[in-house]
């Protein structure tokens, strides 16, 4: 009987143990899951930006290639967005802020251009995650004397919040 | 007193059977969770490895003699150079450093621009790569070789990028690993 009573004592801490350990699991797991679906979306930020029409590199009516962006498209950009921040660019991206940084060439004092291209932060925000892409940014006001046109070597930095 | 004593052993058979089930439980759990993370990871890096390089390879670079001017492409004129004339002589293009030496074209990729690239590219993440761009009649000699190297480690790549050249195909890779 003492014995019995000794080992259902044993079993019972050992299921409290793993009720414990599992209730733990699960919250942990969902806290992960929230992590990850910030990242996804981090991830979709990234592309949205990337295949953004309003800046992305074209030959005429063509786009030009994956991974690369165009300056002179990309100066005038923070301007058509204001107007349009509520009605139509918030459905793209919803709060999130993207950057693109010029990393080569850089000027005389060791700094490249940065373009602002979304700036919409939540305030209380509970995770945020960051995430970079590397692309080539096309400034068709740098040419050589045949006509090359300068392509600098940057980077999209998106934060997205959740 | 045997018979309570051999009921005794098997109950202790039984708790030690429920021990051993629970830590199969836990193990079991955790395997699954660190899987799924992994999976996702590679993804990112597998993305990281593809648009580094190809914004690398696009990249053109300024004030190389004889068209100082001129904003020449690292892969179609500078590697392609590179790859025609790898004479330390030869070279068509010549490319500043930072101190204001004249470079050839190999040695300015291999020493100046890959490694400025790929360093800013990698380090903030502190993510192992390793660049390697050979002919591919000689994969003996790579042309260019930068970063510290991914063998043995859990690794993506950028997948293969070609390029035509006078003296045969030149393919460059970029991995990416942990």
């Amino acid at each position: 009987m003492t014995e019995t009573i000794a080992v259902l004592f044993i079993f019972f801490v050992l299921l409290i143990f793993g009720l414990i350990f599992y209730y733990k699991y699960v919250g942990f797991s969902l806290k992960e899951e929230q992590q990850l679906g910030v990242e996804r979306r981090a991830a979709e930020v990234v592309t949205k930006t990337i295949f953004l029409p309003e800046i992305q590199c074209t030959v005429g009516n063509l786009q030009q290639n994956a991974y690369c962006l165009d300056v002179m498209k990309m100066n005038v950009l923070p301007e058509v967005m204001s107007e349009h921040l509520e009605d139509y660019y918030f459905t793209i991206f919803s709060f999130a802020t993207v950057t693109v940084e010029e990393m080569y060439p850089l000027s005389e004092d060791g700094k490249g251009r940065v373009w602002k291209i979304y700036d919409n932060p939540k305030i209380d925000f509970t995770y945020k995650k960051q995430s970079s892409f590397y692309v080539v940014l096309r400034d068709d006001a740098v040419r050589g004397p045949f006509l090359g046109v300068q392509h600098s070597f940057g980077r999209v930095v998106v934060e997205v919040y959740s | 007193m045997s018979g309570r004593f051999k009921r005794g052993q098997m109950e202790m058979v039984g708790l030690v059977v429920i021990v051993i089930l629970v830590t199969i439980a836990f193990l079991f759990l955790t395997q699954f969770a660190l899987n799924d993370k992994s999976d996702h990871r590679a993804f990112d890096r597998k993305q990281l490895a593809v648009s580094t390089l190809t914004a690398a390879m696009r990249t053109t670079v300024l004030g190389c003699s004889p068209h100082e001017t001129e904003p020449l492409a690292v892969e179609q004129i500078l590697l392609d150079d590179c790859a025609e004339n790898r004479d330390p002589l030869e070279s068509v293009y010549h490319c500043k450093s930072a101190d204001g030496t004249e470079l050839h074209s190999c040695q300015f990729l291999q020493e100046v621009l890959f490694p400025e690239l790929l360093k800013k590219s990698f380090d903030p993440f502190k993510q192992r790569y390793e660049f390697k761009s050979v002919l591919v009649n000689d994969p003996e000699n790579p042309l260019i070789t930068s970063g510290s190297g991914c063998k043995g480690r859990d690794t993506d790549t950028s997948g293969e990028f070609s390029l035509n050249t006078d003296h045969g195909l030149v393919s460059s890779v970029l991995l990416v690993c942990d």
